[in-house]
């Protein structure tokens, strides 16, 4: 256990402390700053982790079609369905677990930022002593740079945020997710994947947080957690393309506008709110096949039949 | 694709459990030992005040103050070694209280009324009827980064139900460029601080005005000797300062080969200077001209050493991290050999203290007391370790917590 334990300090504490450190003298003494430039050059490491992970997804979103066909030709028989989905899946040299790398990639250097911004930033003087142990002696600025001014804006980033970054980290966890969602095949997974695209945004959104229990993850994991968040959008979006992201910003422009105008068209409430249903569990990239599922020009169609009927008075 | 949740759903768990198990970093305190007559005092691990007998190690007949912390303080500890003065201990706690204590009895006199809201590290100083207390930032989020420096003056009387009480009122408080970690000190009648900016501040002990400061450009969390008119401290960027404190002026500066921070104040030998180094080294500078002279020990197997050495009969003692050395330095030139050592088992935590009968004092991360004496060098344990606190209960020869130590009364059998 010692083994591993100096392992993990040798191989990604060590150097993601002196990393930081250092970056932290070239930014300026800017912690905040440090960070997000170490968040753009982690990411940029695993680019081409990332890329591979798109283009997996772009993949396997190209297969639909042939998964619907498998499914319903093997309707009754599960096994059979796997076994011919797995050998597709091969002869096609897609893995379907390969969108998951950066994920687990991601975790460990979550967890070690974590410890590495909680001993760079030490609350106690016997801390700054451990720190010492870890800044490496042919690195003279390193040790020059300590102690490290922990402020950034209204952040002290050794400790959580209440609820501005908490938000923040929750809104791009959520857009990320949307640029990365794959098409459900059917129900039960359309189901999984609206609870996945909330539960995530939703929970890293509450951990981040010093409101709750045990008080949260400091604000400067939080900040780096959002950058990546930010970087993984604009990686996605250059790959497989923005729609996901123009349609959620539709979507929401759209169902501003449209439910004040439906409910004076008089369009039944229970309408709008299956429309809006289908909307969410609509699959954005059958959007760019053309299939026109433009929410407005459908209502537009069905407001004149609608019209004549039971419409509301103001 | 539930598979794919799973594994997520897990990964996410295994996440929040590992960063749950990441302890956050806490204080604890590192106050040394106070002697005092053939009393040891000292504020312990535990958050408690107690006094033990120098020659023997048992309890005297004096209860141990518990210092009431608020259940959910995260700024607990007292850094600073106490003060005494005329039977009074006075010190001061990180989360910005200032108590004092009868050395007779162990009667409360002033119970943290003094609430700074600022973090105390460095000790209380008692000079000319007055209490100069030092401080970090301010308490809680958004707080002020820079550093003060309090005069209180302090007037005892009879209490009501106690042998003594004082009036404690602020003479004056003094904002600097930064958090103040070390001690203040004086020379004459003026008192001198740093900071981690690097400054170097003297002030007029009566009125806090300022007779001079200057800035060596690293962070300075040691406290400086004074020496004849000279200030001699250690920075971060291992360098070795001299100023003059009449005027300010650095008389000297030497960049030694130190390859980590200077934390505990230096000391001094005839005409050497002494400055111990956390990469475990001590460096020894011509006391006029700051030449290093010599370093020792020139390998790097040593701990850090965070506590000021300690001369006695021209022999270099110094505790690094969980080991006690002794060497020879009555020649003024760099020991010869392999120095004596003496296996603690546990991580030393506070600075030396040390009597006039050979006896060396400190306590240790297992919250423990500890003595050696030390005769010609040689290092032999004195009385049992002292357990404080929680760990008092525990069986003294349990080798759980102790790395196998089991301590007796039996000098021929210690570890040394």
């Amino acid at each position: 256990m010692e083994l591993l334990s100096q392992i993990w300090n040798n191989l990604l504490i060590e150097p993601m402390i002196n990393s930081l450190v250092l970056l932290y003298s070239i930014c300026g003494s800017n912690f905040g700053l440090a960070i997000v430039v170490f968040t753009i050059l982690t990411r940029g490491l695993m680019f081409p982790l990332t890329v591979k992970q798109s283009r997996q997804m772009k993949a396997m979103t190209a297969l639909q079609p042939k998964l619907k066909e498998i499914q319903a030709k093997h309707k009754n028989d599960r096994s059979k369905i796997s076994q011919e989905t797995m050998k597709m899946y091969k002869d096609q040299g897609v893995n379907p677990i390969g969108c998951l790398g950066p994920m687990f990639i991601q975790m460990p250097i979550f967890i070690g930022l974590y410890q590495a911004i909680m001993k760079t930033v030490p609350s106690a003087p016997e801390n700054l002593i451990v720190l010492s142990r870890y800044l490496y002696g042919w690195l003279p600025i390193n040790r020059e740079a300590i102690p490290i001014d922990s402020t950034f804006f209204w952040l002290d980033l050794a400790r959580p945020d209440s609820y501005v970054l908490p938000v923040l980290v929750g809104i791009s966890m959520f857009v990320m997710q949307k640029m990365t969602s794959m098409p459900a095949m059917d129900d039960r997974q359309a189901q999984t994947n609206k609870m996945m695209l909330w539960m995530m945004p939703i929970m890293f959104g509450v951990m981040a947080s010093d409101k709750i229990l045990g008080g949260g993850f400091p604000s400067g994991l939080a900040v780096y957690w959002t950058i990546s968040n930010i970087v993984g959008i604009v990686i996605q979006g250059m790959i497989t393309g923005w729609e996901p992201l123009i349609n959620l910003l539709t979507f929401f422009k759209t169902k501003k506008k449209l439910q004040p105008a439906l409910i004076s068209a008089g369009v039944n409430e229970a309408l709008i709110e299956e429309q809006e249903k289908n909307e969410t569990d609509t699959d954005d990239r059958e959007n760019s096949r053309g299939r026109n599922r433009n929410s407005s020009d459908r209502v537009r169609r069905k407001s004149p039949r609608g019209g004549n009927r039971g419409r509301k008075q103001r | 694709m539930d598979h794919k949740i799973i594994i997520v759903l897990v990964a996410i768990l295994l996440t929040c459990m590992s960063i749950s198990c990441v302890s956050m970093p806490s204080s604890g305190g590192r106050a040394a030992p106070v002697l005092l007559d053939d009393k040891i005092i000292i504020v312990t691990m535990d958050e408690q005040v107690v006094a033990v007998d120098q020659n023997t190690g048992n309890d005297l007949d004096i209860q141990p103050y518990q210092i009431p912390y608020l259940e959910k303080e995260l700024l607990k500890g007292v850094y600073g070694t106490p003060t005494v003065n005329e039977g009074i201990i006075y010190f001061a706690t990180y989360n910005g209280e200032i108590y004092a204590t009868s050395i007779y009895d162990g009667s409360i006199i002033l119970n943290g009324d003094r609430f700074i809201n600022r973090k105390i590290i460095g000790a209380p100083l008692f000079h000319n009827g007055n209490l100069f207390v030092a401080t970090a930032s301010e308490i809680g989020k958004n707080q002020n980064k820079d550093g003060k420096l309090y005069s209180y003056s302090i007037e005892k009387e009879q209490g009501k139900n106690t042998l003594l009480d004082i009036n404690f009122n602020e003479n004056w408080e003094i904002e600097v460029d930064s958090e103040i970690w070390s001690s203040p000190t004086y020379w004459n009648d003026d008192i001198v601080i740093t900071t981690l900016a690097g400054t170097i501040y003297s002030f007029i002990s009566n009125s806090g005005e300022e007779n001079w400061h200057i800035n060596v450009g690293s962070t300075i969390t040691s406290t400086p000797l004074i020496y004849e008119n000279v200030l001699y401290v250690g920075a971060y960027d291992g360098v070795v300062y001299a100023v003059d404190l009449l005027t300010g002026d650095i008389k000297w500066k030497q960049n030694t080969s130190a390859k980590n921070w200077y934390w505990s104040t230096p000391t001094y030998y005839k005409d050497l200077v002494l400055a111990a180094s956390l990469d475990g080294r001590i460096y020894a500078l011509e006391m006029r001209s700051g030449k290093e002279v010599w370093k020792y020990p020139t390998d790097d197997s040593y701990g850090e050493i965070i506590g000021t050495p300690l001369i006695i009969d021209g022999f270099l003692v110094w505790a690094a991290k969980d080991e006690i050395y002794s060497a020879d330095i009555s020649s003024l030139d760099a020991p010869k050999g392999n120095s004596e050592v003496c296996d603690i088992g546990k991580d030393v935590i506070s600075t030396l203290s040390y009597n006039d009968n050979g006896s060396i004092f400190f306590t240790v991360s297992d919250h423990t007391i500890r003595t050696l004496e030390i005769n010609k060098g040689d290092l032999r344990i004195d009385w049992k370790p002292y357990r404080t606190g929680e760990y008092k209960k525990k069986d003294i020869n349990d080798k759980g917590s102790d790395g196998g130590w089991n301590p007796t009364n039996d000098k021929n059998l210690s570890r040394c």
